[in-house]
């Protein structure tokens, strides 16, 4: 019944960054890399909930992790860069989502082939899922995206990130800046509007 | 599944799924969901409405992550070779009420000299930022200094690239002090610009040809 969202921005982490920072700051380039090691995964999974295809995903979070390089001096918290990048990371989502809005989601397959390929969690590619279960499956999503669609960004982020790509409700709140309890109300907020708009569709 | 619930109990709900009610609420919480309907209703729809989401999670971007790394690393690598970047202490990168006011004083001074044959030139871009430490921290704001010589026409094309700036603010003080010198009759020279900025430089600017 009750599951604890993994926490990504953990004090270990933060004294890591910390330290990757400063060496970056003072010319180590390999420093920056390491940090690049440790969020692309993240930054790529939820910049893609976020736009709903994998190009556009990968578009953003370029941009953002060298905006990240660029502004890295202004950064006060050294500690705080991975909320800091996943704001970036989001801010630039929703923009690109705004001015943009790809209406069509390119499938993984088509996009850049499976083969030899694994997913942000080290697991390999597959797609396995039956015709039928397919169709359901993408109506269902359909109705999904069109809802969320329809939210505020911070009800449809907090969602997002806490119920699909399984975020701590702590972290989520730091890349919002905004209170835990803000991200528990918009969290239930977004499901109220789910289970009204979806209905019976739930049921099945 | 349409029964009305009270939204305080339905918040509960949320986080009794969520688990994050103490052991005695969400006991209590239990305790009533067995004996209301729909409360019990309530609680399956989310927790069905939880299960849906959650397996949208399989659906992961597939990515070659090495060549995306790659590629990310291509792109740091080239904008940390294309940019010089200058450090400031802390107390300077500080945007202050005040500095954030500031306008871009433009001090320019105009030498008039005679023009040597010599130094004519058609091209802007070898001339005009000839100074090797065009940027200088003094009292809470960067001043630059650039100098040019003297450039017989003004049908230049070249591109003015200054290494400093934060905002199309600078760009357009740089381009309009261009206008103005091309302006001059070809025996003045604009030997020094000093530009007080109230941020420091962060990355480098072109300045599109005249």
């Amino acid at each position: 019944m009750t599951r604890s969202n993994r926490p990504l921005f953990t004090d270990d982490a933060g004294r890591r960054d910390s330290k990757l920072v400063e060496s970056a700051l003072a010319g180590d380039q390999k420093a920056f890399e390491r940090l690049v090691e440790a969020y692309e995964r993240p930054a790529v999974a939820t910049a893609y909930r976020l736009l709903g295809n994998t190009h556009d995903a990968m578009e953003v979070v370029q941009e953002a992790l060298l905006r990240a390089y660029r502004s890295l001096d202004r950064l006060k918290e050294p500690s705080r860069f991975g909320p800091w990048l996943m704001r970036i990371v989001s801010n630039l989502s929703l923009n690109a989502r705004r001015s943009r809005r790809s209406g069509t989601t390119v499938t993984l397959d088509e996009q850049l082939g499976t083969e030899g390929m694994v997913t942000s969690n080290g697991r390999p590619v597959t797609t396995s899922v039956g015709p039928s279960q397919q169709i359901e499956g993408r109506e269902l999503q359909e109705a999904i995206d069109t809802i969320l669609d329809s939210m505020p960004e911070k009800q449809r982020l907090s969602l997002v990130l806490f119920a699909i790509e399984g975020w701590a409700q702590k972290d989520i709140a730091d890349v919002l800046e905004c209170s835990v309890e803000n991200v528990k109300w918009n969290v239930f907020q977004a499901r109220k509007k789910l289970r009204e708009q979806l209905g019976d569709i739930l049921l099945d | 599944m349409n029964r009305q619930i009270d939204e305080k109990d339905e918040y509960l709900l949320n986080r009794l799924l969520d688990g994050d009610l103490d052991p005695e609420e969400a006991e209590a919480l239990r305790e009533r969901i067995r004996h209301e309907p729909v409360l019990l209703e309530t609680f399956e729809s989310l927790a069905r409405l939880n299960k849906r989401l959650a397996s949208r999670r399989a659906d992961e971007p597939a990515i070659n992550w090495p060549r995306f790394h790659d590629s990310v690393m291509r792109v740091i690598e080239t904008e940390s070779t294309a940019r010089r970047t200058i450090r400031f202490p802390r107390w300077l990168r500080i945007g202050t009420p005040l500095t954030a006011a500031a306008a871009i004083i433009l001090l320019i001074t105009v030498y008039q000299i005679k023009t040597p044959e010599s130094s004519t030139t058609k091209d802007l871009t070898d001339k005009t930022v000839a100074l090797t430490s065009p940027l200088v921290e003094e009292a809470g704001k960067i001043i630059v200094r650039y100098h040019r010589e003297y450039a017989e026409k003004a049908d230049n094309t070249g591109t003015i690239r200054v290494s400093f700036g934060r905002s199309t603010e600078v760009a357009a003080t740089v381009r309009k002090h261009e206008e103005d010198y091309l302006a001059r009759p070809p025996s003045w020279q604009v030997l020094n610009v000093e530009i007080s900025l109230p941020m420091p430089p962060t990355e480098t600017m072109e300045v599109p040809p005249l």
